[in-house]
């Protein structure tokens, strides 16, 4: 599969973006030039210049270092929301391909009912309702996400669990649970995968957006999003506020959203046998 | 010594076009030691008949009668009971081995699998060297480079060599063979059957062997029943059917077969 990305140049590109995204999250640290949230009233609102690369911001903090503080925050925040949607999806969605009649008939309601609610103010609202903290995003956005993933799984569960492999594996002595867990899912994941690519990207916007409006992950933690609230003041006389936390979030989610449109490719011919 | 005893079973699909009788009263026993050929063409309810004695038959079938094995009657007893046997004391290989397996999985991981169902082995290498060692037995092409190859790596007969040692893993002392080998080619089908030939000889299995090939029934099995429509037409050794078929029927599929073993 490695290779596949690798021969498909617009996958490449992004899976590299990504690739130094995730460098710049883990090495923040080494990488940023200053500490994100040290207050230099020397420099402030100062333009992109040698000693600030991506200029500073109304309380003199480097936007560089910020940015890519704010990797962390916001990767971690799409990778565990993700996590959590893949998890819950593939609980539900499971169950009810593999037993189908009844229990798939319920489950299939409930997510029809999770998918009725408008899920960027469902997450307004209890947000609004607990604290912000990155935790409680990455359980909303999680929580309010799965139900695509769910019904992936059943989908393809329901063609899977017909298969010659699944009797031979029952004949084996296997039982229901086995069934899933060792066979079913990992022949499942495939769609998945994608739709977990394209949420990395969700996820980001969607936290970006509960931090710009003040209520996502609040300062002086620096998330691209509220990196956004912060320069929305300036963007007349310091646009280096906004354009570059803006830009960042574009290329992110775009890389992600290129990323799971050719992994899509790459996967879909082999799903067909 | 009969090591199973099939007494009336009968499995009806109650479908909401009517009620399917795929297997209508067939009673036989098995002894020990013994092969006992099921044969019949396409439809007749053989397949079925070995997945009822595992009671592995989906729903809307159902099943009735009895399936004595060494005496139990399996098909009274619980899932938990009939998981410890499936694939341990009774082991079934089917026709299509390319299915058969897992597609995600290696060959040495699924073997491994089929171990540690049913043994408390904790040791991985140990593990590891019993399913190499049932590689060799059934005389796959280079077991250790077959151990991390992945199904579709492999052709039709090593795989159905790779079902077998499957089966055979945890010494089962019934083993059904499904059409084992009407998804192979002729010359591979000729290897397959010697393997089983030296197999019956060297382990004293009792096997239940389905086919609708009259001549690799004459070849390999000792009894033979003949299934039509669900229900078994004759039974008997094989030299009284073979020379002396009573039913019309019998008689129609001996003489379908161009020349026998």
């Amino acid at each position: 599969m490695i290779r596949e990305i690798a021969k498909n140049k617009m996958a490449l590109a992004s899976a590299v973006f990504i690739i130094i995204m995730v460098i710049f999250a883990l090495f923040a640290p080494l990488i940023a030039t200053y500490d994100p949230t040290r207050v230099d009233t020397k420099f402030i609102l100062s333009p992109p210049s040698s000693q600030h690369i991506f200029g500073t911001d109304t309380l003199g903090r480097d936007i560089f270092s910020r940015i890519v503080y704010g990797a962390r925050i916001s990767l971690s925040i799409g990778f565990i929301a993700v996590g959590i949607a893949v998890l819950i999806g593939i609980f539900f969605g499971s169950i009810a391909g593999y037993y189908g009649g009844k229990i798939d008939s319920i489950l299939m309601r409930f997510v029809d009912i999770m998918l009725c609610f408008p899920t960027l103010f469902l997450i307004l609202a209890v947000i609004a309702f607990l604290e912000p903290s990155i935790f409680n995003i990455m359980a909303v956005i999680g929580i309010t996400n799965w139900m695509g993933v769910a019904r992936l799984i059943r989908a393809e569960i329901l063609t899977l669990k017909e298969r010659d492999f699944v009797a031979a594996a029952r004949v084996m002595g296997a039982s229901d649970m086995w069934i899933i867990l060792r066979h079913l899912i990992p022949n499942a994941i495939g769609p998945v995968l994608v739709s977990a690519t394209l949420g990395i990207g969700g996820a980001i916007l969607i936290e970006s957006a509960l931090s710009f409006l003040g209520i996502g992950v609040q300062p002086p933690t620096p998330s691209w999003g509220n990196m956004l609230m912060d320069g929305k003041s300036t963007l007349g006389v310091a646009w280096w506020l906004t354009i570059f936390p803006g830009l960042f979030i574009l290329f992110t989610v775009l890389s992600y959203n290129l990323l799971g449109s050719a992994l899509r490719d790459i996967l879909e011919p082999r799903l067909k046998n | 010594m009969d090591i199973l005893q099939i007494k009336d079973l009968k499995t009806y699909f109650h479908t909401k076009d009517g009620l399917v009788k795929a297997v209508n009263g067939v009673s036989f026993n098995i002894k020990k030691g013994e092969v006992f050929g099921l044969v019949g063409e396409s439809g007749s309810g053989k397949t079925l008949t070995a997945l009822s004695i595992l009671k592995l038959v989906p729903p809307p079938g159902k099943i009735d009668g009895e399936v004595l094995f060494n005496g139990i009657d399996i098909l009274k007893m619980g899932e938990t009971y009939l998981r410890g046997i499936r694939g341990s004391k009774i082991a079934i290989v089917f026709q299509e081995p390319s299915t058969s397996l897992d597609p995600v999985f290696t060959i040495g991981y699924q073997m491994m699998e089929a171990i540690y169902a049913h043994r408390d082995l904790q040791n991985r290498s140990r593990v590891r060297k019993i399913a190499l060692e049932y590689l060799d037995n059934v005389h796959t092409p280079d077991p250790e480079r077959i151990f991390h190859d992945y199904p579709h790596q492999l052709s039709g007969g090593t795989k159905q060599r790779v079902m077998i040692a499957m089966a055979l893993i945890n010494s089962p002392e019934l083993l059904i063979l499904d059409e084992p080998t009407t998804a192979l080619d002729v010359t591979i089908q000729a290897q397959i059957l010697d393997l089983l030939d030296e197999i019956i000889e060297r382990e004293k299995l009792s096997i239940l062997f389905i086919s609708h090939d009259f001549g690799i029934i004459a070849r390999m099995c000792d009894s033979v029943a003949v299934m039509h429509k669900g229900r078994i037409v004759e039974m008997g050794d094989k030299a009284d059917i073979l020379n002396d078929p009573k039913e019309p029927y019998t008689r129609s599929l001996l003489e379908s077969v161009k020349a026998l073993v």
